[in-house]
């Protein structure tokens, strides 16, 4: 891999970090509504109390020297303390991500490997009635509201028929004994919310897998591989997946990305305690440097992954890696 | 010159010729394409739903209600009622239109900002593309959800604004894809001829890259509804949403709310759900229809 | 009998919605031993559907309605895929457009070729398989160096020369050419030709050539198979053809390619479009877009393919009313 292509990427890596603080700079200090309203509001404040909290956050200094405060509280992730939980932003997030983590570790993984598989199965039965059948039925998965999909679980696994538990990570108000059992109660919690954000997740990988084989059985390298006497199954296995999986590989990355970030309306209808969930409290409940912060870290991590998706591209797409 | 002139008119005849044969072929082509066909049915049956239900069935969102809160459906009322005592059915019936709207005017905003976007930067090219693609690479590192989330925070929740909302995170998609396909068509020749002709850029990009792009968009256009409509309904769940237009995302999350899992009153949101998927798969049918019709490598063969 | 290939009244067909697509219609050729030949027409004509009938790889709605193909004694007409994985490539093999996407760009060309080898010589090692395709680099001009490069690192003539190293690589006894040098610069097209009949000198190489370009085929094939409209409407050596050719098509044809060794002439093109083959016309295909139509005659009866002159087949009504 050649240094100047690596280089490059670095700078534009840097050029969207840069962007991604100014948007939400301005985002939350220049349009109407301002977040000092908004606290103000919070806290019944009067006009001094108004001009100390102005004070506080700096309000009174002149917009570039705010700027550049925001850009080097943003570098040292100083999010300062939640309106909400009167706790420091960074340790809340990280709490968060961590059971969001454990959500996403479940459910991406098996979202993708579902999708690109069921996708590369119809497309190697292009125009067969398998085809037509796994393809309209990931069209409609596709087409489901997540978080419609688990409800209509819970109301029967949870509700009716008592296999899974209808909300939390772990039985509220156990105390418990070993690792063992405590592991035991997380995953019994996990299967339902695992195994709607795998389905949510699996339409979309199903149809780019799905189309982008198929485009690839038009090559003209499908044809030589037929020629050279590889078997039907060689053919798809040796130079039709390789090929098709390309054009998908950014898609997995930035999933992998979306890991960190949670699954809100999967989070909030199991009160899952992730971030998605601390997002949408922190809109509901205005808790801005939560907001703020939440935006920041999430778009950190999406700028952090397409670095990645890069350099892993150049890796596998040899026509990448010599420009 | 002449001898130019003679073959032109002849040309021009051809080519028309050729358009309608196309037309043909491209209907011939949706009439058996058989995902394309249910969907467009499924949406003229909701669209029909939207127009005429709320004429036909009477419906009182903010009103005064006489139904037993969260009672059971009963014969004059198919799918009970909610948790002020509001008929479910005739919210179902006005969460069409919301959803049908929310589609369209989303889908206008994105594809103009999109389009003008990607047609401009493809077509000027240089560095004006560099600036303006760098600006939407920019906005596709920032995450739609949260985004959507913080915005509605900041302007509000009101119906017209849940629109521009979903309508300006959603349009990166769009302008690179219409500016990857510009890049292709103004080096044809009919635009290199315009320009010799001596017509002006903003004539060229109406009259002859925009007619030509817009085929190649349009079944991710039409994906581009499908989007709207869930991403409306997730906002909704999520508790952003305007409270004087019913949707069907806000009878789920009332539903979730007045914990209508639990007590197992499916009549509060399986309904609605399903409204929800069959009118997004309705475009979803389409739009990938479109595809395969449009997009001859994707074509059985 | 020394036919490696005879191919007899193939007639192969598209399933399309509207009914059948009669890609080919009726075409009847061989290939002897060391033997080329040279299927020529404008590009729909069915000489590219030909050849993936002959080497089993038609598309999945084509399918063979007629006629027989035999390759070295054996009827392969119907023979299903599970019987070809060993004939492919050992006895019939393929030169793809290198200049398009004829070799898998996220494979290292060398793989590429080793693949075919490991696939048909199981007990081959590695070092054995990286001997050939160093041999096989050598006999294509190429540097062997270059030999683990991927194909976007070789130029359009290096891709050629590499597809033509693969094709070579299992001994095949017959090899087709599909438009081997289109899409190719000139020089660099003159150079693949170069090469092509050197090895069929030097390998005895069984050829079936498939081009729009009748200059291509008059500098490497001893015969000429004129094709229009899914049906053979010239046959005879190249020599033959091109001094004395007959059909209207084949002299239009002629026309219409100036051949690049000699004087440029003026480029005739033929007017009208060639008849649409899911129903095709009475009589004569060329008929409507030909300039000796014999009315009544040519656009009703079909002609059929006569020994005109010694070992040159015509298919006309009039070439047939001027020889008798």
């Amino acid at each position: 891999m050649n240094v100047k292509f690596v280089l490059q990427r670095i700078g534009y890596t840097l050029f969207m970090f840069i962007f991604v603080i100014t948007f939400n700079f301005i985002l939350f200090r220049l349009m109407p509504g301002d977040p000092l309203s908004i606290v103000a509001k919070q806290s019944k404040a009067t006009p001094e109390g108004r001009a100390a909290l102005e004070r506080l956050y700096g309000l009174d200094k002149p917009v570039t020297e705010q700027y550049f405060d925001y850009v080097k509280s943003m570098a040292t992730f100083d999010f300062g303390t939640s309106f909400n939980y009167k706790e420091p932003v960074a340790g809340i997030i990280w709490d968060k991500a961590k059971n969001s983590l454990i959500l996403a570790a479940f459910s991406v993984p098996l979202g993708i490997v579902l999708g690109l598989t069921g996708g590369s199965m119809a497309a190697a039965n292009h125009g067969k009635l398998k085809d037509a059948f796994l393809t309209s039925t990931s069209m409609i998965i596709y087409a489901v509201p997540t978080f419609w999909l688990a409800m209509i679980f819970l109301l029967y696994f949870g509700v009716k028929w008592r296999l899974v538990p209808i909300n939390g990570m772990v039985t509220a108000g156990v105390d418990f004994k070993t690792w063992g059992a405590y592991l035991k109660d997380l995953a019994w919690h996990l299967v339902t919310p695992a195994v709607s954000y795998a389905l949510a997740i699996f339409g979309g990988y199903f149809l780019i897998m799905r189309s982008s084989m198929i485009d690839v059985f038009t090559e003209d390298f499908v044809l030589t591989a037929r020629a050279k006497g590889l078997t039907r199954k060689q053919v798809i296995r040796r130079h039709v997946v390789p090929n098709a999986l390309l054009p998908v590989t950014t898609m997995v990355v930035t999933s992998l990305a979306l890991m960190f970030t949670g699954a809100f309306s999967i989070e909030v209808l199991f009160s899952w305690p992730g971030m998605g969930r601390l997002m949408v409290d922190s809109v509901t409940r205005q808790d801005y440097p939560v907001m703020q912060a939440t935006n920041y870290l999430i778009a950190v991590v999406i700028i952090l992954t397409n670095l990645v998706v890069d350099l892993l591209y150049s890796y596998l797409d040899p026509r990448v890696r010599i420009q | 010159m002449e001898s130019m002139n003679i073959d032109k008119a002849a040309l021009e005849a051809r080519e028309k010729e050729l358009k309608k044969m196309h037309r043909r072929e491209t209907l011939h082509l949706f009439l058996s394409n058989k995902r394309a066909l249910f969907g467009t049915a499924l949406l003229l049956l909701f669209i029909l739903l939207a127009i005429f239900g709320p004429m036909i069935y009477e419906y009182e969102h903010d009103g005064y209600f006489l139904g037993p809160r969260l009672g059971a459906p009963v014969p004059s009322f198919l799918l009970g009622f909610d948790e002020m005592g509001r008929d479910v059915f005739g919210a179902l019936i006005y969460g069409a239109r919301a959803s049908l709207m929310i589609g369209f005017f989303v889908t206008l905003l994105i594809a103009v900002v999109g389009t003008t976007f990607g047609i401009v930067a493809g077509y000027y090219g240089g560095i004006f593309d560099i600036i303006l693609m760098r600006i939407t690479e920019a906005f596709m590192m920032i995450p739609t959800l949260p985004l959507m989330l913080t915005l509605a925070a900041i302007i509000g929740q009101k119906f017209s604004n849940i629109i521009l909302i979903l309508g300006l995170t959603g349009w990166t998609g769009t302008a690179r894809l219409v500016r990857s396909q510009t890049f292709s068509i103004k080096e044809r020749n009919y635009v290199e001829r315009a320009r010799a002709l001596g017509a002006s850029d903003a004539y060229i990009m109406r009259k002859h890259i925009f007619p030509n792009v817009f085929p190649l968009i349009f079944s991710n256009i039409i994906l581009l509804v499908q989007n709207a409509i869930i991403s409306e309904s997730t906002l909704a769940f999520l508790g952003i949403g305007d409270p004087s237009i019913p949707t069907w995302g806000q009878l789920l999350r009332s539903a979730r709310e007045q914990g209508a899992i639990t007590v197992g009153s499916w009549w509060l949101f399986i309904p609605a759900g399903l409204c929800i998927v069959l009118l997004a798969s309705s475009f979803v049918f389409i739009g990938y229809g479109f595809d395969e019709i449009l997009n001859p490598r994707l074509r059985k063969r | 009998m020394n036919h490696l290939l005879e191919v007899k009244d193939l007639k192969t067909y598209f399933r399309i919605k509207a009914g059948e697509v009669k890609a080919v219609d009726g075409v009847s050729f061989t290939i002897s031993k060391g033997e080329s030949l040279g299927l020529v027409g404008e590009s729909g004509c069915g000489k590219t559907t030909t050849a993936l009938s002959v080497i089993k790889l038609l598309p999945d709605n084509g399918y063979i309605a007629d006629g027989q193909i035999i390759f070295d004694g054996k009827d392969i007409t119907h023979a299903k895929d599970e019987d070809l994985y060993d004939f492919r490539w050992t006895e019939m093999s393929m030169i793809f457009q290198g200049a398009m996407n004829a070799l898998n760009p996220v494979q290292k060309v060398s793989d590429q070729i080793m693949e075919a080898l490991f696939l048909h010589y199981p007990h081959i090692t590695k070092e054995e398989a990286l001997a050939k395709v160093e041999q096989l680099f050598e006999l294509v001009e190429i540097d062997p160096k270059l030999m683990h490069g991927y194909p976007h690192e070789f130029s359009g003539g290096m891709r050629q020369r590499a597809i033509i190293a693969m094709a070579l690589s299992c001994d095949p006894k017959l090899v087709i050419g599909d438009e081997p040098t289109t899409a190719l610069d000139v020089m660099v097209q003159a150079q693949i030709i170069n090469l092509i009949n050197d090895l069929r000198t030097k390998l005895q190489m069984s050829l079936l050539m498939i081009t729009h370009d009748l200059s291509i085929i008059t500098e490497v094939c001893d015969r000429i198979a004129v094709m229009y409209a899914g049906k053979i409407v010239e046959l005879g050596s190249t020599q033959e053809v091109v001094t004395h050719f007959l059909h209207p098509y084949t002299e239009k044809l002629i026309g219409a390619f100036p051949n690049i060794y000699k004087e440029r002439k003026m480029v005739d093109s033929i007017p009208g479009d060639p008849p649409d083959l899911f129903d095709p016309p009475p009589g004569c295909r060329f008929a409507p877009r030909c300039t000796e139509c014999i009315q009544g005659l040519c656009d009703e009866v079909e002609p059929e393919l006569l020994e005109v002159r010694p070992a040159h087949y015509v298919a006309c009504h009039r070439r047939k009313a001027d020889h008798e």
